[in-house]
């Protein structure tokens, strides 16, 4: 049973519901980034020519190389680094959970695409609001899940992808 | 891996299984996506760090096994389908040198705003049989007579 009201959840949380954060803009996105991520996906196999062969990739209807799907053009921006290795471009409410100081992670997601993927060049800006949040009882006792909801557009700002996160943390036992 | 030939909306049927992406969940296949994705937290690196958790020993992004869904879906399409919407639950840990097989389903198969769209059943699942991912996605293909 999942339920809103739970010490661990603060008003200070509640309030952050629907609050939309400052929108955070990648660097243009570096062809190498998008290489190394097709690499990361199709290994052990060589990663699919749409992704890195201009040549090739000029004859498909994208006309030039984009990038997968899930690729995630905020990584390595350096001047928001975060040194604990704790991703921030996926949305997932992972710097929260750091300072809470217990364990959690990513509990699931749900993108939805509109055709429009990524290429090389792009600027892409993010702008990510919590949506939900509540504790249910887990396997190991119960749980504080957070739902966020992160929106992409690009420089000429088209809709790019819609991800719905859900973040959790071990509360343990009642 | 590549972009097979295109797959047509005609050609699919409800109840069709989709080829499976199968994936080891090791060491080298960790560090690569958390090098792609700036990825490289304690857990997912060493063992002691994932203690907490329950388990013995590193595991796995959740958002390498979404990326492997991905993988499968894209793989089927070809280039002319794209993904329009998946989403999938993590069910446990997918543990350092397990092997991961997604798989999909064709749930329906109907026509919207112009668009010819497959709804699929996915999941992933370990070597166990136990399905870490259910989850759904939906693709839009490319007919062969458009309408």
């Amino acid at each position: 049973m999942a339920t809103q009201t739970h010490p661990a959840i603060t008003e200070e949380m509640r309030a952050r519901i629907g609050v939309e954060s400052e929108p955070r803009v990648s660097d243009p996105v570096d062809k190498s980034l998008i290489r190394i991520w097709a690499i990361s996906l199709a290994w052990p196999e060589a990663p699919d020519r749409l992704y890195w062969d201009e040549e090739y990739a000029k004859k498909t209807r994208y006309g030039g190389v984009i990038a997968p799907p899930y690729f995630n053009p905020f990584a390595y921006k350096i001047d928001e680094a975060r040194m604990d290795g704790a991703n921030r471009g996926i949305g997932d409410g992972l710097a929260e959970r750091a300072a809470a100081g217990r364990p959690g992670g990513n509990g699931g997601g749900e993108a939805e695409y509109f055709d429009v993927p990524i290429r090389p060049g792009d600027v892409i800006t993010s702008r990510s609001k919590l949506t939900d949040i509540y504790v249910r009882e887990g396997r190991t006792g119960q749980t504080l899940f957070r739902v966020t909801e992160t929106r992409w557009t690009n420089q000429k700002g088209e809709l790019v992808r819609v991800y719905r996160g859900t973040g959790f943390e071990l509360l343990g036992r009642a | 891996m590549h972009h097979k030939e295109s797959v047509y909306f005609e050609d699919v049927a409800v109840g069709q299984e989709i080829p499976s992406f199968v994936r080891k969940t090791g060491v080298m296949e960790f560090n690569r996506f958390a090098a792609a994705n700036e990825e490289f937290v304690p857990f997912h690196m060493e063992d002691e760090p994932a203690k907490p958790f329950g388990v013995d020993r590193a595991f796995g992004m959740g958002n390498l096994r979404f990326e492997y869904v991905h993988g499968m879906l894209t793989s089927w399409i070809g280039q002319d389908g794209w993904i329009k919407r998946v989403g999938t639950q993590y069910r446990g840990y997918n543990l350092k040198d397990q092997t991961l097989t997604c798989w999909g389903k064709v749930t329906k198969k109907y026509e919207e705003d112009g668009l010819h769209l497959v709804d699929l059943e996915i999941g992933v699942n370990n070597e166990k049989g136990e399905n870490q991912g259910p989850g759904f996605a939906t693709v839009v293909l490319p007919a062969r007579h458009a309408h």
